[in-house]
């Protein structure tokens, strides 16, 4: 028996900020004080709070140690391992919260969250099958073995889960469709290619609970009919591969997978392949022409892969995080407690993650039907730095952007897209007044230019020469036509376009004009960018009124662009100033601000 | 018995080779196909080695 | 299974299950643009030029791949349909040369024709041009990739049809482009110059060097003719200006062939009006070749023949004609052969 369980998160955030390195220390620690037989440390999965990693949680005490350095451990073993006292400088801290906050239930980032899929994250180890049992895993498995394929698609439909890849296709639906389309071999695909910008849910369950999706995926296997089946993981999640090689290995061993499963003369074979990294091979088609060994370019549905999908056979093909919910679907009393989160058209949770001018990036899950201001300012803790909430991209490329007006939608397939974003991946990308909308939808656009697979003329062309007029913009080089030519493009764009992807990616540009046509109009006819951003359409200058004459701006300044004595005004030459925007964040005073750029004209005046 | 996958005793005969419909649900109540309380005390160790709290065991 | 109705354009149609739209507009005598379409290879859906209204669908449909469905209500040339392909055009116009007065394909290109159609003479997207370096390194076709809309149909005959698969799609985005791996010359590719790449290709993109120059398509007389080549029996034209060959093409209703060609068939007609080629008989006198009139040739091979036969019989003959004639003069030699007594005839068909 361990007397205390140390979860220390071993997943990509947290690696990317050091834990492998606070568990190092932490092994050689509990070496130093012989305390390993006492102590279990487990690399887990993601608990979703990035922001503040490396992460420890320490059980049965629950707290929430954060932000650890290997410095901090020989303190944490000997305080709180050997001393039973809590090490509060080490507790989380911010300004959502009074005293330094101990668990999971005090820590607000968590407190109107719902652990569905990410139920077993940062709780159990992912390479033990055993703990995955113990959550009740391979129940559903077990249960649906005993069910007719009918009665296992009917439940899901009933469930009323929809696709959380992107498009919220019914999930139920899809698997019918596949059960019903005549082929002497079926497949059943993962789509773990997760490829938008800043999302990476599918790449936490991945590397926190694998099981969930295998689970998933074999439960699909026994409704549709199929024997074998792909995981299609980008190769850029090394750990996530790893990982869920570890637990076909183990479900092997302990026959879930295989021959003859648990008895029941049910077969089921897994393969992993691993995509290079493009992103149109989030695409259900691409995807399927990737594993076939082909350039991965989308073809035309009808067919779907129901009736015609992987080497021409029917195909059930849902994304990680759709897999990871049937467990919980499928379990015994699991469909009920399923429908009782969510909305009427949108039933359980779906996970998002926080990125931008948020405080608090991460990932959370949350049910269907929250606010977006519940998810940007309880969760996410508002915007970094106490500005201004300014709008949120949902969706990733595909989708769009909501702007503070909107902020009380419920969170749903439905509301999204009337507002014109998309539930997508579930990407969220909090901007604030310093995000020009102008130069964010020429982001987008730039991305989904190079990540287009060239197939079809108007996402090849088109996105080109939309992204080529938004340069223009952002370089002060707008036309008064440019807007209409931009939405006429993206019409021909939505309108014709081959593949999903190619009908989206107009939105972050038609979502953008929709509700900020004002900048577009500025910096079109004033050849002014108020958020400064767009370097040619702007000047700083320093608020006498403000300025304290610190000299930090004139020291950080690279170009010696700004001058001025200690505790005097300071001024920024804009002949010499090359907006790096350095000053901005080095002043105390908030005195460096936006101005229109001065033109010949207006100085002779 | 270290992990769920080892049989209890001899009576237990679940391999991927000769599977038992029963598995999963043996692992954190069994024996299903026998009583025997040292059986289950095997089993139940597994469970107390890594169980986190009192919520972690879920079925 | 019954068949499906369907409405076009107001007009209703009965076709069979599993036909496409572009397939059931056809039979009305409908004709719908298309680039990419390939009635050999699997719907591809590329270049969109063929999207049509569909009733309560949300996007406009490409017809080439989308099945026709029961009381399904199209139109091919609506509002809509039409300021899609308009854009279409113009969004290819913007990224392809202007030089129709110099280009091979005028006459028969579908890009020109097509902008005759909607009316588009110029592109008014500013911005970047592909400007790539022309592939002029094999003896049979000019690879001009500016000029290529990347329909896909070379890539697919490649890969499906010949099997060669020499070419395929490279780079993402702007930068696709169709080539052989590594960038490489298309000389240095698993290409084996059948052509089918270059009989496909809608625009100039892929030029056959022999004709360059020589003739406009309406200047050309294209002729109708079995490959003398090898015994396939291939089906092809001949292109034929003022007398002269100036190219070939598979005849794709050809029962041998469909539509393949060897790069013999395709390309190799350079020999007909060779400056090298015999014209006149030429006899060896003292070691060296001497022109002669075709009476002083036949006269010395007559004679000849005839001492053979008197001397040997006639099975010391054997004749050995070019598979560069016709059948139909392979025949007559044949029959000539066995009139003077000798079942030895043969030929180089095994070229």
């Amino acid at each position: 028996m361990y007397e205390k369980h140390l979860m220390i998160c071993g997943a990509t955030g947290c690696l990317s900020s050091g834990s492998a390195k606070v568990h190092q220390a932490l092994v050689e620690e509990l070496a130093k004080h012989k305390l390993e037989k006492k102590c279990r440390l487990v690399m887990t999965g993601c608990p979703g709070f990035c922001e503040v990693g490396p992460i420890i949680v320490i059980y049965p005490d629950e707290v929430f140690y954060c932000r650890l350095k290997p410095q901090d451990i020989p303190e944490l073993v000997e305080k709180h391992l050997l001393g039973g006292e809590i090490v509060e400088r080490l507790l989380y801290k911010g300004p959502d919260v009074d005293a330094p906050a101990r668990f999971y239930d005090t820590i607000p980032f968590y407190r109107k969250q719902k652990f569905n899929v990410l139920r077993n994250s940062g709780i159990i180890d992912p390479e033990n099958i055993d703990e995955y049992i113990m959550r009740g895993g391979y129940r559903a498995l077990s249960r649906a073995l005993k069910m007719e394929p009918m009665e296992i698609i009917d439940e899901v439909k009933r469930s009323g889960l929809r696709g959380r890849g992107g498009a919220g296709f019914p999930t139920g639906l899809k698997w019918e469709f596949t059960y019903k389309a005549v082929g002497d071999k079926k497949y059943v695909v993962c789509n773990a290619d997760e490829g938008d910008p800043g999302a990476f849910m599918d790449r936490s369950i991945l590397e926190g609970d694998p099981h969930a999706v295998l689970e998933g995926m074999l439960i699909a296997a026994r409704a549709i009919g199929s024997d074998e089946g792909y995981i299609y993981c980008r190769a850029e999640y090394p750990l996530a591969i790893k990982r869920l090689k570890t637990a076909i290995a183990q479900a092997e061993e302990y026959g879930f997978v295989g021959e003859n499963i648990l008895g029941y003369g049910f077969n089921f074979k897994f393969n992993i392949k691993e995509g290079a990294g493009a992103f149109v091979c989030g695409e259900e088609t691409a995807l399927l022409a990737s594993i076939e060994g082909k350039r991965g370019m989308p073809r035309p549905r009808p067919p779907f892969p129901a009736t015609s999908g992987l080497w021409g056979k029917p195909t059930v093909i849902n994304n990680v995080e759709t897999y990871a919910n049937i467990p919980l679907i499928l379990r015994e009393g699991g469909l009920e407690e399923f429908v009782k989160i969510g909305t009427e058209g949108s039933k359980g949770t779906k996970v998002f993650a926080l990125a931008g001018k948020i405080r608090n990036t991460g990932l959370c899950e949350v049910p269907m039907g929250i606010t977006l201001r519940e998810i940007i300012f309880d969760i996410g803790g508002g915007i970094k730095g106490g500005r201004e909430f300014k709008a949120v991209q949902a969706g990733g490329p595909s989708g769009g952007c909501i702007p503070a007006e909107k902020l009380d939608l419920p969170v749903d397939y439905d509301s999204l897209t009337q507002a014109g974003a998309i539930m997508g991946s579930g990407g969220l990308v909090v901007m604030d007044d310093r995000t020009c909308m102008v130069d964010l939808a020429r982001y987008f656009l730039s991305f989904t230019q190079k990540e287009s697979c060239g197939k079809c003329i108007p996402c090849r062309e088109g996105t080109k020469r939309m992204l080529e007029i938004l340069e223009r913009i952002t370089e002060g080089l707008g036309k008064p036509d440019d807007l209409d030519r931009l939405q006429e493009l993206a019409s021909t764009i939505k309108d014709s376009a081959l593949c999903g992807l190619g009908q989206t990616c107009p939105n972050p540009v038609l979502s953008t004009i929709r509700y900020f046509r004002h900048e577009y109009e500025e910096h079109i006819n004033e050849k002014f960018c108020r958020s400064g951003v767009c370097k040619s359409l702007f000047d700083y200058f320093i608020d006498p009124e403000l300025c304290n004459g610190c000299t930090r701006c004139a020291r950080i300044c690279p170009v010696g662009a700004i001058s001025g004595e200690r505790k005097e005004t300071h001024v920024i030459d804009p002949e010499i100033c090359t907006r790096c925007g350095s000053c901005v964040e080095r002043c105390r005073q908030e005195a460096i601000k936006v101005t229109r750029v001065r033109r010949e004209a207006d100085v002779n005046h | 018995m270290k992990r769920f996958i080892d049989p209890c005793c001899e009576k237990c005969n679940h391999s991927k080779e000769t599977p038992c419909k029963d598995f999963v649900e043996c692992c954190t109540n069994g024996p299903i196909c026998h009583e025997d309380a040292s059986c289950a005390a095997k089993r139940k160790a597994i469970i107390d080695r890594v169980a986190l709290n009192e919520h972690f065991v879920i079925f | 299974m019954s068949t499906i109705k369907l409405t076009i354009d107001g007009r209703q149609v009965e076709v069979e299950p599993g036909t496409t739209i572009l397939e059931a507009a056809r039979k009305l005598g409908i004709d719908i643009p298309t680039f990419c379409h390939d009635p050999e290879l699997a719907p591809n859906g590329a270049c969109r030029i063929c999207v049509v209204e569909v009733e309560k669908a949300r996007a406009l449909v490409a017809s080439c791949s989308a099945p026709v469905a029961p009381d399904m209500v199209v139109y091919t040339e609506s509002e809509r349909v039409v300021q899609a392909r308009k854009a279409i055009l113009r969004l290819i116009l913007a990224n392809h040369p202007l030089d129709c007065i110099t280009c091979e394909k005028t006459g028969e290109c579908k890009l020109q024709d097509y902008c005759y159609r909607y009316g588009i003479s110029e592109s008014d997207f500013e911005g970047e041009v592909k400007d790539l370096p022309l592939d002029d390194t094999n003896p049979f076709y000019i690879r001009d990739m500016n000029k290529c809309i990347l329909c896909g149909r070379c890539v697919g005959r490649c890969q499906e049809i010949n099997g060669a698969g020499a070419i395929d799609f490279i780079n993402r985005g702007f930068n696709t482009v169709v080539g052989p791996a590594y960038g490489d010359p298309i000389e240095k590719s698993s290409c084996v110059f059948c052509g089918m790449c270059v009989d496909v290709c809608p625009v100039g993109a892929l030029v056959p060097k022999a004709g360059i120059g020589k003739g406009r398509p309406w200047e050309v007389k294209k002729v109708k003719t079995i490959c003398p080549y090898c015994g396939t029996g291939c089906s092809l034209y001949l292109h034929v200006k003022d007398g002269c060959i100036i190219g070939a093409s598979p005849d794709f209703d050809g029962p041998a062939n469909r539509g393949h060609l060897c790069s013999k068939g395709r390309f190799g007609w350079d020999f007909v009006h060779s400056e090298d080629r015999l014209t006149k008989p030429l006899i060896k006198k003292d070691g060296v070749f001497v022109e002669a009139s075709w009476d002083e040739a036949l006269d010395l091979v007559a004679e000849k023949v005839r001492d053979l036969i008197k001397r040997y019989g006639p099975d010391s003959l054997m004749g050995l004609s070019s598979a560069k004639a016709t059948n139909e003069e392979n025949y007559l030699f044949q029959k000539l052969m066995r009139s003077l007594g000798t079942n030895n005839v043969d030929h180089c068909a095994r070229l």
